[in-house]
């Protein structure tokens, strides 16, 4: 057994304590939600950690609602009920994201906020999130504020809040008619990092072709990797395989995936442009209004 | 892991202004973009203190940063060495000044070694992390730099916050500077005011009160009442019984070794060496023994004064090697003890390993057999060479074998890879050494009386004085063999804080390192020679064994492959030039299939190669190759006892449905997909004759082989067994009543089997313990020898007792439980009665039943002879059970995922004792083979860093990952044994040699040969792009 | 090491109901969930495997949901019902999971057992009729390293039989 070393525990009852707590204590205090990041690396003795505020139970932080126009998933929010939820129905990378995070008892702890928050570049929230077009909010001692989640992570385990700052929740505007999307990581086994993951999220007209498209790649840089071009690209298509591996070049050509146990650099552009063709094939059935599953992919 | 980076950039400042910064630690230090403190230890060397982190959770580490050369106005080299988030790193940088017109142009350069468990985070992508961040602060040091102005201007305007270069070459960690924090208006205090009191250290546990016992005592099952049903079978041996042990273990009422718990027990944390190889200049304990709560700390020098080494297995040049269970002078694998700490509780232990300082040199790693036989960087000193072990095995006539060779086909090189079953629980143990000299362990140890034939002399005690326990084991499958050495630490850190208990047990971290891996072998040089029909008459191969940094058991791996040394083949002419050298990695232990399995997998490959070679398919291939008569005498002398290949191949490719595969998998050629089907033909030998340690070493004092029950009717007629194995989830306690129970004419039920082992039982012999496919062989030899020699007393008692002849009695149920009866009449005597007689009530005894105690000691030996040790001849195992395996594997064209449509598996293990055990030793076996195949390698980095040291980055299998098995078995009986049974449950590593077929057959195409055990996606990948383990294959067709 | 680190450590009570029995401890902030159970409730069921939140030996459940309780401090659980294996027995006998996984042998060494039962628990409460791929991905944190899945799939089938018709 690995056991972290001595912290102070704080367990503020509403956010505002937690806010103001977060900013007194300074650096060293960190804020605790769910905790399936955080603990490990406690446990690994990363860092000194002095004081934990326990956000885990702050009231009105884990509400998932589906809108008209949009959905607002609440920080709290765990990865198995947002799979669970109305929200994953309507959109199904949704619950491609949400079911395919590690494994069910960490799916059951870990929270959309926290995983965001966290900054890991092995995080699906951030990336499934982009193709969305999402927006995050941040809650500070000064108040709140909102910001894309394109700008929310700015590197490896590194983001805009500020010390002192809380991700309270996500908005996630709800795209239009004849859209779907998909988000499919590639992973040795469910507890595993990924070695890399895509989402593709598509809008067709009514002759089937793209009229708005937004890729992501996850798992292969210090932050999610995005671009403008791959997804012009796909615009103006019929997203024909040729058509995604064009597209898909684009934005994996220029990757340059750290190696790692997981593979080498050329392993993992290979991985890419197999997911990158089985999201958009995905995505596009789901634009045409086929219900089908998503699964990550292991071994 | 190693690291370069270099670069340049222009300042527009004077190249002797840009040296004075860059040459001066203590101008300099501050600039670095975390920078916390320094202090000068001389002119040169600052101690320097920097906060690193993994995004915004921060440590302290601390850094010895020293000005190894200064030209001025040219040059300016920094050596730096520290330690961080339980690891370690060392770096040079150095900085070329030039002048570039009214500019000055620096190049940098930069190289890093990072050690430990730090590389595990961030899922292990350190490099890219790090890139990003030397960019970063880079740039920012040219700014500090581009004037002095601006750099004071900086350092002002950050107190907190500056950037610069150091950083980045201390941190090549991935770390970062936190982002601006913004001054916000002070809040009052939080209200919030939660129950808390201060304690000086961490509270104390509290002994359960009555009303909070988790479980009342009405509830306590009693541990052997498990209902039983014979299913139909004439005896309970071969039923497929349900296991007396679940009934504790799914309750979670089982007795692991940590599950031990006592109010004064004291805990054991090691701290291990970062390094792989690494010289120990000294150790500070002082701040560790400060702690709180740390009741001492043991150091090697300590242990080295009051022990011996331990005994060695092999000769010369291994016997040579000083083994001590820490690092003495030098640590020689990652994750060597270097200290041990022991504290009140473990979490006190765990903080106090943290303030060991320990200042090591690094040497160079010997990371490969092939680095290890140059010699160049030598492990032990006192052997003066990695060899280890070497030794020719050489059976017939080679040279006519290859004058009279059809075809010849060469593989220069094929690669075993280094994986272990990994138990779910790590080893363990509570030791305590008493003032009365009394040693004792709850363990985790699977083979301790090899354990202690290697403590007591080391430790200088009569090996009477050692007692090994064991409850239940969570699983060990031949690593948890070799834990003596972390025992032996507990019981000297015991015997130095005056006798109290102390537990040890690993984290998974630390079984990761240094728990034991199953041994790496590398094949060079093959040569096959085969007739025209493809039938293989010829073999010769050099074997390097890489045993990691202590050989310990493993000189015994240099013959025990020998037990299969034509696999399941016919071939008669094979020359094996085997050799074992030590590497700094982890030391090998054994793993289910134990040195066996290793050399199956290369005979099988070269099967498999020579058959694409010749355009054969696989199966014909194994038609016109296996033996097929019984027993067979090998060309070693080995006797395989029973089987039917040819049966159990018909019946696997009935199961996988080997026509429909072959049809799809025309089709998926058509369409350009990889699908392959691969056969894996594997032998599982059991019962080894320790007499071939002596062809290893002829002073070895090993030869045959023994277990042990001892049988009783205790005082209350109750049936007790204790057995001198040590299961670890292998149901004994269930085998062993049904044994006893057809002997006795009882139900099992009635037959208590003590759980785990006790060398206090005095049921153990030197051979005792769980390997070698052997329970069901010499461990229920014992049993049914004891069983017999039981009954015949019960009976002679009973005759005396109820005045009848022996033969008219008869064992039944009574009133009070088991009794013999005289059928016909009133006449029965209930076993507790008997037991008195014998116990506690035998005045009036007649002299003739002296001897009977209705307690007996059975020791079985299967008959053995001594090897020809010349020769290398002799029968080295009882027992050949063996299974076929067949796969249908596709590869993914873009994740090179070997996907497995399809897995059967057919076994013979001949008389099968409980089918339900039998099955449940298949499937595990198949699931360790699989995973090592595609998925668990313990990947070292040159600098000997291993790469994979948490399940996260080892990827044991899981559920998701394992295809679903469809199995037959058939049933060969053996001529060998009292009961017709084999030894299973090693599986012979058969999916190795499946999958590696199967992957073969799907890639044929491509031209590759698979010469690797490991077919992970990435493997795969590597292996068709030309890159990571790659065999060439040469075919000479000399026939017409 | 940080100069704010704290030297002092200060206790928090808690209250947990762990298999419907109330305990008050004053436990040390880092005590994780499992040691929580094992050391102060000696509850020794639930085991450690691996540290890294992979192998789910400590799988118990938490207000119902199946957790790793080696990824959870105690404080977090305070006001919480926990479940272990040891409350999955009742006075009736065993709960249909641990009669099915000693009926199909779904389980060897016992190690991951009470973990892999506190997980399906959780399954068949949620999926009366699991497939098989449900089961496997409701397991796929929960490491065994001696069946090969085989077994374990099989008695969960069976228990979720028994529990159907019961």
């Amino acid at each position: 057994m690995m056991y972290p070393a001595p912290f102070r525990y704080h367990r503020p009852e509403n956010l505002n304590a937690a806010l103001q707590l977060l900013q007194r204590l300074g650096e060293d205090a960190k804020p605790l939600a769910g905790g399936q990041t955080l603990i490990p690396m406690l446990k690994m003795r990363v860092g000194d950690v002095t004081d934990l505020v326990d956000i885990g139970r702050l009231p009105d932080l884990d509400e998932i609602q589906l809108g008209e126009s949009e959905a607002r998933i609440g920080a709290l929010a765990t990865h198995a009920r947002i799979a669970a939820s109305s929200v994953a129905q309507r959109l199904p990378s949704v619950r491609d994201c949400a079911g395919g995070i590690a494994d069910a008892q960490v799916r059951a702890r870990g929270t959309i906020g926290g995983s965001i928050s966290t900054g890991d570049p092995s995080t699906d929230w951030a990336p499934m999130l982009h193709t969305m077009a999402a927006i995050v909010e941040i809650q500070g001692p000064g108040g709140k504020r909102e910001v894309a989640i394109d700008d929310f992570i700015t590197d490896a385990y590194t983001t805009v809040l500020q010390t002192g700052e809380l991700v309270t929740g996500v908005r996630i505007p709800l795209p239009p008619a004849r859209s779907g999307g998909a988000y499919i990581g590639y992973k040795r086994s469910a507890p595993a990092y990924p070695t890399a993951a895509v989402g593709i999220q598509l809008t067709l007209d009514e002759n089937d072709v793209c009229i708005a498209a937004r890729c992501v790649l996850s798992a292969v840089a210090s932050r999610p990797v995005t671009s403008a071009a791959a997804d012009a690209a796909l615009v103006g298509t019929r997203l024909t395989e040729e058509d995604l591996r064009a597209a898909g070049e684009l934005i994996i050509a220029d990757t340059n995936p750290p190696a790692d146990v997981r593979g080498s650099a050329d392993y993992k552009r290979s991985v890419l442009r197999g997911l990158f063709l089985q999201v958009g094939a995905k995505a596009l059935q789901r634009a045409k209004g086929e219900n089908i599953e998503g699964e990550h992919n292991y071994v | 892991m190693e690291m370069k980076f270099d670069g340049e950039f222009s300042v527009a400042i004077p190249r002797q202004e840009a040296f004075e910064l860059l040459s001066d630690p203590q101008k300099f230090a501050p600039l670095l973009p975390t920078f916390h403190s320094m202090e000068m230890k001389d002119e040169k060397t600052a101690n320097l203190k920097v906060k690193v982190g993994i995004g915004r959770i921060y440590g302290v580490a601390s850094t010895e940063l020293t000005l190894e050369a200064a030209e001025a106005p040219l040059r300016a080299e920094y050596v730096g060495r520290g330690k961080v988030m339980g690891g370690a790193y060392n770096m040079i940088a150095a900085f070329d000044l030039e002048d570039a017109g009214d500019e000055t142009l620096i190049r940098w350069s930069g190289e890093t070694q990072i050690y430990g468990k730090v590389l595990s985070l961030a899922g292990g992508s350190m490099r890219g992390y790090a890139e990003a961040e030397i960019n970063r602060l880079i740039g920012s040091l040219q700014l500090a730099l581009s004037s002095e102005a601006e750099a004071a201007a900086i350092l002002a305007a950050r107190a907190a916050q500056p950037q610069g270069l150091w950083q980045k070459l201390l941190a090549l960690l991935g770390l970062w500077s936190p982002p601006e924090v913004p001054v916000l208006a002070s809040e009052p205090e939080p209200q919030e005011k939660p129950a808390l009191r201060l304690l000086a250290k961490p509270p104390t546990r509290k002994v359960l009160k009555a009303d909070e016992a988790p479980s009342t005592l009405g509830k306590i099952a009693a541990a052997d009442s498990i209902e039983m049903d014979r299913k139909g079978s004439e005896s309970w041996v071969g039923s497929p019984l349900r296991r007396k042990e679940d009934s504790r273990l799914v309750r979670g009422n089982g007795l692991f070794v940590d599950d031990l718990q006592t109010s004064d027990m004291l805990h054991l944390a090691m701290v291990r060496s970062p390094y792989a190889h690494a010289r120990i200049l000294s150790i500070d304990v002082s701040e560790a023994q400060a702690l709180p709560g740390v009741i001492t700390t043991l150091t090697g020098a300590e242990i080295a004064a009051v022990m011996e080494p331990y005994m060695q297995i092999g000769p010369e040049p291994g016997a040579s090697i000083q083994d001590y269970p820490m690092a003495v002078d030098k640590a020689i694998y990652q994750g060597e003890p270097v200290v041990a700490v022991i504290a009140e509780t473990p979490r006190i232990a765990a903080d106090a390993a943290e303030l060991v300082e320990v200042d090591y040199e690094v040497l160079e790693a010997v990371m490969s057999v092939e680095a290890a036989a140059e010699d160049k960087s030598i492990l032990h000193p006192g052997s003066g060479t990695n060899k280890v072990w070497e030794g020719v095995y050489e059976y017939g006539d080679l040279d006519a074998a290859f004058a009279e060779a059809a075809h010849i086909v060469k593989i220069d090189r094929l690669h075993f890879h280094r994986f272990s079953s990994t138990p779910l629980e790590t080893n363990g143990c509570v030791a305590s050494w008493d003032n009365r000299g009394e040693i004792e362990f709850f363990s985790t140890n699977t083979f301790p009386t090899i354990g202690m034939q290697m403590m007591a002399p080391a430790l200088g005690v009569s090996i009477d004085k050692i007692r090994c326990r064991s409850h239940d084991i969570g699983g060990s499958f031949g690593n948890k063999i070799t834990s003596y050495p972390g025992m032996t630490i507990a019981a000297l850190a015991s015997r130095k804080v005056g006798g109290q208990q102390v537990k040890w047990i690993e984290t998974r971290n630390e079984n990761l390192l240094a728990g034991g891996h199953g041994g790496e072998r590398t094949f060079l040089d093959t040569e096959v020679a085969l007739d025209a029909n493809g039938v293989i008459t010829a073999v010769r191969s050099r074997h390097l064994d890489d045993c990691g940094a202590f050989p310990r058991y493993e000189p015994l791996g240099c013959v025990i492959w020998s037990q299969v040394l034509p696999g399941s083949l016919k071939v008669r002419n094979l020359r094996i030039d085997f050799r074992q050298y030590a590497t700094n990695k982890c030391p090998a232990v054994p793993n289910r299939g134990y040195s066996r399995l290793q050399h199956l997998w290369f005979m099988e490959r070269v099967l498999d190669i020579c058959g694409h070679q010749l355009g054969i398919p696989t199966d014909e291939m194994r038609r016109r190759n296996y033996i097929d008569e019984f027993p067979y005498t090998t060309p070693n002398g080995c006797v395989y006892d029973s089987g039917d290949y040819h049966q159990m191949l018909d019946t696997a490719k009935a199961l996988i449905g080997w026509d429909d595969w072959k049809e799809k998998q025309r089709q998926a050629r058509e369409e350009g997909r990889w699908l392959g089907i691969g056969i894996g033909t594997t032998l599982d030998s059991g019962t080894n004759n320790f007499g071939q340690a002596q062809i290893v070493n002829p002073d070895a004092p090993f030869s045959g082989n023994s277990e042990v029950c001892t049988l009783k009717i205790d005082i209350d007629g109750s049936i007790v067994a204790s057995l001198g194995t040590v299961p670890s989830g292998q149901g004994h306690e269930t085998a062993t009543a049904q044994v006893v129970a057809d002997e006795l004419g009882l139900g099992p039920d009635l037959v208590h089997v003590r759980p785990g082992t006790d060398t206090a039982r005095n049921s153990h012999t030197g051979h005792s313990g769980t390997y070698a496919s052997q329970f069901a062989v010499t461990g229920l030899g014992a049993v049914h020898g004891a069983a017999v020699k039981l009954k015949k007393e019960i009976l002679r008692l009973g005759a005396h007792a109820l005045q009848a002849e022996e033969e008219e009695l008869e064992f039944g149920m009574g009133e009070m439980g088991a009794q013999l009866t005289v059928p016909g009449t009133e006449k029965a005597i209930p076993f507790m009665y008997l037991a008195n007689i014998v116990n506690t009530n035998n005045a009036g005894l007649p002299d003739e039943l002296d001897d009977v105690s209705l307690n007996v000691r059975y020791v079985f030996r299967p008959k053995f002879e001594l090897p020809d040790l010349e020769k290398k001849y002799g029968n080295l195992t009882l027992t050949y059970a063996a299974q076929v395996h067949i796969a249908v594997v596709e590869v993914d064209k873009y994740t090179c995922q070997p996907r497995i449509l399809g897995y059967a598996v057919v076994d013979d293990c001949g008389k099968q004792i409980n089918p339900k055990i039998v099955e449940g030793q298949v499937h595990g076996a198949t699931a360790h083979g699989i995973g090592a195949a595609i998925m668990e390698n313990y990947l070292y980095d040159e600098g000997g860093n291993l790469m994979t040291s948490s399940f996260s980055d080892y990827t044991p299998i899981t559920a998701l990952n394992m295809p679903d098995l469809t199995c037959a078995s058939q049933e060969s009986p053996s001529p060998f044994t009292f009961n017709g049974a084999k030894g299973c449950g090693e599986g012979g590593g058969a999916p190795l040699h499946t999958i590696s077929a199967a992957v073969q057959d799907a890639l044929v195409a491509e031209g590759v040969i698979v010469g690797d055990t490991f077919n992970s996606a990435t493997a795969i990948f590597e292996l068709l792009h030309g890159k990571g383990s790659r065999s060439s294959v040469e075919h000479q067709s000399l026939a017409g | 090491m940080s100069e704010t680190k704290p030297e002092f450590v200060e206790a928090v009570d808690i209250e947990i109901t762990v298999n419907g029995k109330s305990y008050q401890r004053s436990v040390e902030p880092r005590m994780l969930l499992v040691e929580f159970l094992r050391e102060e409730l000696r509850l020794t069921g639930t085991h450690i495997g691996c540290d890294t939140s992979y192998c789910g030996a400590c799988t118990i459940r938490l207000d119902g949901d199946a957790v790793k309780s080696c990824t959870l401090f105690a404080v977090q659980a305070d006001g919480a019902k926990v479940a272990t294996v040891e409350g999955l027995a009742t006075e009736a006998g065993l709960h249909p999971l641990q009669k099915a996984f000693s009926e199909h042998h779904g389980l060897q060494c016992g190690y991951c057992t009470p973990g892999m039962l506190m997980s399906a628990s959780a399954l068949l409460d949620e999926i009366p009729n699991p497939s098989d791929k449900d089961i496997k991905k409701r397991i796929a944190g929960n490491v065994c390293r001696c069946t090969g899945y085989q077994n374990i799939i099989k008695s969960v089938h069976a228990a979720a039989n028994e529990l159907r018709e019961a």
